[in-house]
């Protein structure tokens, strides 16, 4: 049984080879013709009993030799690829035996690569077409179509299938997505029941698994029924370790697995049919007949059972789709729903946290957990502290990662534990940062399991391993903790359908505020920009004040100073002024005096502006001075360099004022290279002894030796442009940050330099 | 006012042509000897220590300012007496040469009076008069006289303040400030804030 020939595919090597067992159950009897010569390749070895030939008599043989030419001819067309027998169009035929006696026969014949297999069984005395016709219309259409629930489905289905076939029990399974089965629908006549039991998956393996998806029904009328072996022409028996093992895959007479055989015994069942519920072309469950002694269907009933399973598939399949349809049409509403609320301007957090409950509803789940932009919502069970669901990320799959066993996945405490068993996780961005967890409780505690869902590794005496069933069916309870409700298709398309419209909004909104906070930023620096500029004009109105009073105070003074000299020459000269002329000369010096006031009084009403300094870092500040100085500059030749210390400590100054420096410095600067043929203005900052020093360099004209001496005194003018206060007010403002302001001798271009203590003292 | 055996020059650095030769004419109307410089760098060509001098400075020069030329002075051990000239605004400045030793300061434009009476504070120095110290109890029944708000005030003139950064801290009124600066003045019996600063600096 284990030794796999060399003729097998490839594709069975991992599958227990149970299509080719090389043996019939003996209520019917096999002979398979070569394709293409219609010669007879293989035979059961009852032939005798249901054709009336002797195996030996049959091999080799065209098969018209059996049924005559007459039937060969009338033999159904078969399509090109491997196909169940069709039960439904029923091939009755009749022709003689080996004496000559009438055989009448029912044939199933199919197609399997190189032979046509037909498989003889004995035909009913008198098939009762007519009650099944009746049964069929009034059963199927009145009450199988009615229901729309999926477990009133298959109740009446159970309950028609035992009606028709008459075994002791009939269940219908549903089996999970990890393949398990449990017991939705039941119809029996014994005391006890299977309903809602579960069903190991290793009940079913997966090579019975495949035979149950090619072959919707599976009759064994007798479990313990003789395996009849299968000859070829050599007259080895056609099985896997043969050198022409015959595939038996479509087979409906095919022998019973010993594993299989095995299995039912256990449980003590005589017969047994089961009809494949097939819903999107995968095995949606099983109708399993249990018959607790051996029990032959006639093939009408079984057709229409195949018939009956195929309709019950279909609906549940339509059932099924409309579920689905109608959740994700929920889905799509709420998608829609969200889009529409975010387009209007209601924030995506927002939603969630108003919707959370709709959202959860969705999806079956208790517990909602967002992280968006940094912000946490949360409803539901609430899962303290948060929990890392970064392990579940590697199984995003369009963006959606499930599990029923969260506890299997990340670190969770007890506490956490009791409140949730599994999580979807729903990745909203496309850098991870945010994300939705739906989360869903434990879920059906208690599982009963029709025995002890394992099976036994048994040694064989070849030495091979193999499982053997299970020998108990005892009711066997299974504590499940830490496990949800599974997430299934649907519930994962739902998720699939809400995650693909929050992560649309998402990207849009993340998308609108980085374009917000980019105009913000915009507008930041315009602000800055403007009280930069703001502070000039201001500054400069106050350092013009601040300079008009210092030059008209000089010539005050000396009027002053010149009258009362006068007053003392005169009478240093003992000459005698007439009292009037004196007080006229009184006059004039209290005079001047009261113009000094004056001035006084305009220069304190628009003083400079205070210093409002802070902890800045130098360069930021040049940056942006010089910047400012640039905006109206129209010289495509100008290069501006900075070679700024970046490890500048950062110092104590106002950077409004300090950037003035630098906007006025620069201003010179480029004003001065206008006509220059080469344009380069360097700002360099520098450490040196405790000072930073700020040193701007340009390829101008330069100083001219005469005016070095004057350039920080107001109304020296050396540019042609301007009141020439700019050099005058940067010094003030650099004083003001007891720092020093000078221009370096050069050979070429202009050198300005200012230095600010790092440990400022600022005068207050 | 003079007599031989107090001959003594007066050097005069100040860069404002006008302002130097009317002050010059002044102090010589007055019977003074100035030496008239237009910079700290001339002052330090001409200045001849062994000759008996003071020195009025003018703190905002092009060049050396007048604040270096006092350090350079005092790095070098140099101790010529100090009058200090400056514009209006420059107070901090000029409060600052006060701490540094200066005897007295002038604001410009000033009256005769006041120019020559820190001329004869500076003469008096010269001549190891030592400038009436008026006793520390003196100035403490004097400070009693003073309101609170005197006191704050007196505070903020002795850092320099001008009346409009006074009137800002204080919210109040420049002229509520300089009502407060007479009574100040009266009540200390000081002729502006550079007596205050000898008084209290």
């Amino acid at each position: 049984m284990t030794v796999i020939s060399t003729s097998v595919n490839l594709d069975t090597c991992d599958q227990e080879p149970i299509h080719l067992i090389g043996a019939v159950q003996p209520h019917g009897a096999l002979i398979a013709i070569d394709y293409s010569t219609h010669d007879i390749s293989y035979v059961s070895a009852n032939t005798q009993e249901f054709v009336g030939h002797a195996p030996e008599e049959l091999l080799g043989k065209p098969l018209a030799f059996l049924i005559g030419a007459q039937n060969v001819a009338e033999m159904p067309a078969f399509p090109p690829e491997m196909k169940t027998p069709e039960l439904l169009t029923p091939w009755f035929i009749a022709f003689a035996g080996h004496d000559g006696q009438a055989i009448n026969a029912e044939c199933l014949p199919h197609r399997n690569k190189d032979h046509i297999i037909l498989e003889f069984l004995q035909t009913q005395a008198a098939p009762a077409t007519i009650w099944e016709d009746e049964l069929l219309r009034r059963e199927l259409i009145s009450e199988l179509i009615k229901p729309d629930a999926l477990s009133e489905l298959a109740d009446v289905s159970a309950r028609i299938i035992r009606d028709v076939t008459g075994f002791d029990r009939v269940m219908i399974y549903k089996f999970a997505e990890d393949k398990h089965g449990e017991v939705i629908a039941e119809s029996t006549n014994r005391p006890d029941s299977f309903l809602g039991l579960h069903y190991p998956a290793s009940d079913i393996p997966d090579p019975a698994r495949r035979h149950f998806t090619l072959n919707i029904m599976r009759s064994i009328p007798d479990i313990n029924g003789t395996h009849i072996p299968i000859l070829g022409l050599s007259g080895e028996v056609a099985d896997a370790a043969s050198a022409k093992p015959l595939d038996l895959t479509f087979s409906k007479l095919r022998a019973v697995a010993p594993v299989h055989v095995e299995y039912l015994n256990n449980m003590g069942v005589g017969g047994s049919l089961s009809i494949s519920l097939i819903t999107n072309g995968a095995l949606w469950g099983l109708v399993a007949c249990h018959h607790y002694s051996p029990r032959v269907v006639s093939s009408s009933r079984l057709r229409f059972v195949e018939l009956l399973g195929g309709t019950t598939s279909a609906l549940l399949q339509s059932i099924e789709n409309t579920n689905q349809l109608r959740k994700n049409i929920k889905a799509e509403k709420m998608a829609f729903f969200a889009e529409q609320q975010v387009r209007s301007g209601i924030a995506l957090r927002d939603f969630v946290a108003t919707q959370a409950a709709a959202l959860m509803d969705l999806v079956d789940a208790q517990g909602l957990y967002m992280v968006l932009g940094g912000d946490i919502i949360q409803h539901g069970a609430v899962l303290k502290p948060a929990l890392d669901f970064a392990p579940l990320n590697g199984m995003l799959h369009e963006g959606v990662a499930t599990t029923d066993h969260l506890s299997g996945l990340v670190q969770m405490t007890a506490a956490q534990m009791e409140l949730v068993a599994g999580a979807a996780v729903l990745s909203l961005s496309e850098d991870g940062q945010d994300f939705m967890v739906f989360s869903r409780g434990n879920y059906d505690q208690t599982i009963r399991w029709a025995g002890k869902p394992e099976k036994i590794e048994r040694i064989d005496e070849d030495g091979v391993s193999r499982l053997s069933p299970r020998g108990s069916f005892a009711l066997w309870q299974e504590e499940r903790i830490g496990k949800s409700k599974p997430f299934d298709a649907v519930d994962r398309d739902t998720l699939r359908i809400l995650r693909r419209a929050l992560f649309a909004l998402n990207s849009v909104e993340r998308e609108r505020i980085a374009l917000e906070a980019k105009k913000n930023a915009e507008a930041e620096e315009l602000r800055l920009r403007h009280a930069l500029l703001d502070a000039a004009r201001s500054s400069s109105l106050g350092e013009l004040a601040s300079a008009i009073a210092h030059e008209l105070n000089q010539p005050l003074s000396a009027i002053t100073n010149y009258v009362s000299a006068c007053q003392k020459e005169i009478r240093n000269a003992g000459i005698d002024m007439p009292p009037r002329a004196l007080e006229l000369m009184d006059t004039a010096v209290s005079e001047t005096i009261r113009a000094g006031e004056l001035v006084r009084r305009v220069r304190d009403f628009i003083s400079r502006g205070d210093l409002n300094a802070d902890y800045i870092d130098l360069n930021y500040a040049i940056r942006q001075g010089v910047g400012l100085a640039l905006v109206p500059v129209e010289m495509p030749h100008l290069k501006v360099t900075f070679d700024l210390d970046e490890s500048l400590p950062i110092i104590f100054a106002d950077p409004v004022q300090i950037g003035q420096v630098l906007l006025n410095l620069s201003r010179n600067s480029i004003a001065a290279m206008a006509g220059s043929p080469r344009q380069e203005l360097t700002i360099t900052t520098i450490q040196k002894e405790g000072d930073v020093q700020v040193i701007v360099r340009d390829t101008g004209p330069g100083i001219p030796a005469d005016v070095q001496g004057y350039i920080f005194e107001p109304f020296h003018v050396s540019t042609t442009k301007g009141m020439g206060i700019g050099l005058s007010l940067c010094r003030s403002i650099v004083e003001a940050h007891s720092g020093r302001i000078w221009a370096e001798p050069s050979d070429s271009g202009a050198i300005l330099v200012f230095q600010l203590p790092t440990q400022v003292v600022l005068d207050d | 006012m003079t007599d031989l055996a107090e001959q003594f020059l007066i050097y005069v650095v100040e860069d404002d042509d006008a302002v130097l030769r009317s002050l010059s004419a002044l102090l010589s109307a007055h019977g003074h000897t100035t030496i008239p410089c237009v910079s700290a760098e001339q002052f330090l060509q001409v200045y001849d220590p062994k000759e008996r001098a003071f020195l009025i400075l003018d703190l905002r020069l092009p060049g050396m300012s007048g604040t270096q030329l006092q350090n350079h002075l005092h790095d070098n051990g140099i101790t010529i007496p100090i009058v200090v000239i400056t514009a209006h605004g420059d107070v901090p400045i000029a409060v600052k040469a006060m701490r540094a030793g200066a005897i007295d300061f002038i604001e410009k434009p000033a009256s005769e009076d006041q120019i020559l009476a820190a001329i004869q504070t500076a003469t008096g120095m010269l001549f190891n008069r030592q400038p009436s110290v008026i006793s520390k109890k003196i100035i403490a029944s004097r400070l009693e006289k003073l309101t609170d708000r005197e006191r704050e005030v007196l505070d903020q003139l002795l850092l320099g303040k001008l009346n409009k950064e006074i009137a800002d801290e204080l919210n109040v009124s420049q002229r509520t400030v300089e009502g407060h600066r007479s009574r100040i003045r009266e009540k200390m019996h000081a002729r502006g804030v550079a007596d205050l600063i000898r008084m209290l600096g």
